[in-house]
């Protein structure tokens, strides 16, 4: 989701539209992928691509655990309103010891890996034995020819993303959809932006979808 | 969640025809399949009657439909 050389999620209209979570369903998948995995103070979670560090405040006053967050943006981390849980790095080369973590997550940002395998096989790392991994973001309906930067462009098809998940130590415990909630988030970019079509790759390309993934690291 | 400010909105000054009264800004809740918006939309204060401006309905509210619709 670019408009010229500014991606979607560094533009004010994401903001106004999505809260501090610039992300399709604000803190819904969080809580969600929180609660079955039943988050209890004291864990160690690390929040990858974690923007304006909405999520690890959530998880923090919400469930008490020890969170941590990821962000390469510099221009993100200037924007936070608490910078002191979160650690200029990029997601495939995380600034933590191996084993560090009960569970890491990744929401609405693995599409915009450059490598989306390194970076999972740098979550698996991280992760401690018996550890979780939580996913949300686009899917495809089909694999697309890459535009930089844009995540709507970058959107993987559901089996490659499975795929490349199992194939970096994971078991997959549970996949849902909530494509609702990116047409949700699309809709509202529609009716706030400028009259672009191009406010957003969302609402202009077909065959988009939002999931959910839990999964946990093999001992 | 907040409220949505369309752009198109700020130029339009109209008043009600049964009320006399010049429409305000106001959040109005519009629904569709199964999301709901809160919107900025002209409003009379007198009989709260919505003005949704042609460009608008014809424009992003139809995009907006298409969307939802997955058309």
């Amino acid at each position: 989701m670019t408009v010229g050389s500014v991606p979607l999620w560094e533009q004010p209209v994401l903001r106004q539209t999505a809260g501090e979570t610039l992300r399709p369903g604000s803190f819904e998948l969080t809580d969600r992928g929180a609660d079955l995995l039943g988050f209890a103070p004291g864990w160690k979670i690390l929040d990858v691509g974690s923007g304006l560090g909405a999520s690890v405040n959530r998880l923090r006053s919400r469930y008490g655990v020890e969170a941590y967050g990821v962000e390469q943006s510099i221009r993100q981390l200037e924007q936070a309103s608490d910078t002191s849980n979160l650690v200029q790095a990029t997601g495939d080369s995380l600034p933590f010891a191996g084993g560090s973590f009960h569970a890491v997550l990744c929401e609405c940002a693995l599409s915009l890996f450059p490598n989306p395998g390194a970076g999972l096989a740098e979550f698996q790392r991280v992760t401690m034995p018996g550890g979780f991994l939580i996913l949300s973001d686009l899917f495809a309906d089909r694999a697309a020819p890459a535009e930089p930067g844009s995540c709507a462009g970058r959107a993987m098809p559901l089996a490659s993303i499975r795929q490349q998940v199992e194939c970096n130590g994971y078991e997959i415990l549970r996949v849902e959809e909530h494509t609702v909630l990116l047409k949700d988030l699309a809709a509202r970019l529609v009716l706030a932006g400028g009259g672009s079509e191009k406010e957003c790759g969302c609402a202009g390309r077909k065959g988009l979808g939002y999931y959910l993934m839990i999964a946990v690291k093999g001992y | 969640m907040s409220v949505i400010k369309v752009p198109e909105i700020d130029s339009v000054d109209w008043s009600c025809a049964a009320c006399g009264e010049e429409l305000v800004r106001r959040p109005v809740e519009l629904e569709y399949l199964d999301s709901q918006f809160t919107v900025e939309l002209p409003v009379c204060p007198q009989c709260n009657m919505v003005l949704i401006p042609k460009a608008l309905a014809l424009g992003k509210m139809h995009q907006v439909e298409q969307l939802l619709e997955d058309k």
